[in-house]
This record gives structure tokens, sequence and C-alpha cells, in this order.
């Protein structure tokens, strides 16, 4: 039996959907699509399953670019960059989330942990003005809109860095970073909110 | 400026057609997105400017943005309100700005709970510098001038000018 031809009862649960719920059906429609252009607009990379380009992600991967299960790059009004030049190397962890207008740029390496949330315009590069150095950032990481993570820079997991901060140093775990340049406070210190 | 031709205008009205109110002689030029469902009034004479880069205008649907007569509004600006963010007569906001009421991810505990708004609201002839930020709880008086990349998430005093990350006063009024 060939099962990649649906039968009846199959088309009609489809039809169904989309006549009682077609928002839920459009939005199955919207994931769907953003899963098959992941597959086209970041063909050079090495993807796991399920990732997802809403809209205006570009890419160049003269070096080597991996890709998580489940990575979401939300896309928007602004385009989203990520370069990675000849021999670098830039990972990013699964189910990680992506806003419009970001950039990443790796020359030697970049990485980026698991369950990260990269605001929009937020820039990461490991070369900035003559120094080149890796950046390493850690799991469940939240780096906030408009943030720029110099090289070298090291952020422990579960940190978040504020909106407009500028990253020169390491921030350690459980940590937050704001200000120009960014100094830290431990997160517990600031209570639930 | 020069007044905009009625194809301009017609153009407009097209583009802001889901806004609950908008004054005479608002523009809304190039690409404008406008998410949430929300009630968003634009007074008269507003300027939203997205011919180089788009403008986002995100309103919670619950959620209130109110844009006063004669502001100006540059490319690149994205303003996300669920609940409410006020932004005064004559006011400029500059290119790359981002206005937010809420963190939409609670800083301790489960990122993926969504915190309490608070408003954001911006008193008249306030001039707003490019890439600055104005985060939950932000109040800036009439006549505030904030620098280019200023992050903003407290209340300050009128007429007073601000710079830094995050923001510190640089000059008071005399």
């Amino acid at each position: 039996m060939n099962t990649l031809v649906p039968t009846g009862k199959e088309l009609a649960h489809v039809l169904r959907l989309f006549t009682s719920n077609p928002s839920q059906a459009q939005a199955l429609v919207n994931r769907a699509v953003a899963i098959a252009r992941a597959r086209v607009v970041l063909r050079q990379c090495t993807l796991g399953r399920y990732v997802h380009v809403g809209d205006n992600v570009h890419c160049t991967a003269e070096g080597d670019i991996t890709i998580g299960e489940r990575v979401q790059f939300f896309g928007g009004m602004l385009a989203s960059e990520l370069r990675c030049h000849a021999g670098a190397r830039l990972s990013i962890g699964e189910r990680s989330q992506f806003n419009y207008g970001f950039s990443i740029e790796a020359h030697q390496s970049v990485s980026l942990g698991r369950r990260c949330m990269i605001a929009s315009l937020v820039r990461i590069s490991d070369s900035h003005r003559g120094k080149t150095a890796p950046v390493v950032i850690g799991d469940d990481v939240w780096i906030a809109h408009g943030a720029i993570i110099e090289p070298g820079v090291e952020i422990g997991a579960g940190s978040v860095v504020s909106a407009g901060s500028v990253v020169t140093t390491s921030v350690p775990p459980g940590h937050l970073a704001l200000g120009n340049p960014a100094r830290v406070v431990r997160l517990e210190a600031l209570g639930v909110s | 400026m020069p007044s905009p031709g009625l194809g301009t205008l017609l153009a407009s009205r097209f583009r802001l057609r889901h806004c609950a109110e908008v004054g005479p002689g608002t523009l809304a030029q190039g690409r404008l997105y406008i998410r949430g469902g929300g009630r968003i009034r634009l007074g008269a004479r507003v300027v939203l400017d997205g011919r180089r880069t788009p403008i986002e205008l995100h309103v919670g649907a619950d959620a209130e943005l109110v844009i006063d007569d004669d502001v100006h509004i540059a490319g690149g600006t994205s303003i996300e309100t669920l609940q409410r963010v006020h932004i005064g007569a004559r006011s400029h906001v500059g290119a790359f700005c981002k206005i937010l009421d809420n963190h939409f991810h609670l800083v301790n505990g489960n990122r993926l709970e969504r915190p309490a708004s608070q408003p954001v609201r911006v008193d008249e002839e306030v001039m707003l510098g490019a890439r600055s930020i104005l985060l939950p709880g932000a109040h800036l008086g009439a006549g505030t001038v904030v620098h280019a990349g200023t992050v903003i998430s407290r209340r300050f005093p009128p007429g007073v000018t601000l710079s830094g990350v995050p923001a510190s006063v640089r000059r008071r009024s005399a």
C-alpha cells in the first residue's frame, strides 16, 4: 500500500480542519512553509530537524555552520544575517529562537547553546578591530534587543543580557549583564520580575 | 515640508485602514506592519516614514497605542505594546528606536511566561535619538532630549537631556 497517497478519510480530516478552524490551519501551513524555506535558505548548513525560517534570513556559509533541531528564526521587518567565513565554525544549539534583524558573524568560532533567545537587532561577532577570539554563549541565555557581544566573550548558562548593552567581558552563569560597557549583577539579587 | 499629494494621502489611509482613529493629514509612507489587532489612535499630521526601512506597530488585542498630533516617526522603529503606549504631540522618534511596554519573558523563572506590562509614556516635544530603547515603565517629561542609543526604563523629569546605557541625566534645563 502506498502511504504517500492520502486516503479519502485523511483528506476529509484535512478539509474539516481547514473549514472548522481556519486560523489553526493557517498556522500549520505557515509552519510547513517555514520549515521548507529553511531547507532552501540554509542549504549550505548542517541542519537539524524542523528548523524554522520565517522570513528575511540571509546565510553565507563559507565555513561550517551547524544548526540544531527546532531552531526558529522568526524573521520580520528587517533582514537577519548568519555569516561564517572560510575555516570558521558557527554552531547553534537546539530550540534556540531568533527575532528579526540579528547579525552573527564568525571568523574563527561562535557557538550558541540550547534554548537561547536572541532578540531583534542583536550583533554577535568574534572579530572586531583586529581582535579575533571565540565567542561562547551557554544554554538558556537571553540576549535582549540591540545588544552587542564583542569578541572573546563567554556568557554562562541562564544569563541575561539586557537591551542595548555592549558586552566586552565574560558573564558568569546566572547573571544579568547591563550597560555600555556591561557590568554584571547576580540574577538572584534582582528578585522575581 | 511640502504638503502631501492626494495620492499619498489616499495610500496612507489605505495602510492605516485598521487603525481606530486617524487624524487629518496623517501620512504612512513605505512599509508599515500593523500587528496584534489592538486599538491604534493617530492624531493629525502624524508622519510614519517607512520608505527606507519599515515601521512595526505591534498592539496586543487589549492594548492601546496613542500617537498625538504632529509626531514624526522615522524608519526602522518598532513599537510593541500589550497595555498602553502614549507618544505626546510634536515628539520625534528617531530611526531604529524600540519602544516596549512588556519584556515578553520573565527575567527570573520560566522564560516562556509573560510578565505584567508597565505603560510607556512620552510627553510633548520629546526628541528621541536614533536607536534609543524605551523599556517598560519609561516616562519622559515634556521637552526631553534623548541622545542616540540611550536605554530608558524609568521616569525622568521634564526638560532634561539623557544619554547612556542605562540612561543618566546629562543636562538639566535652565
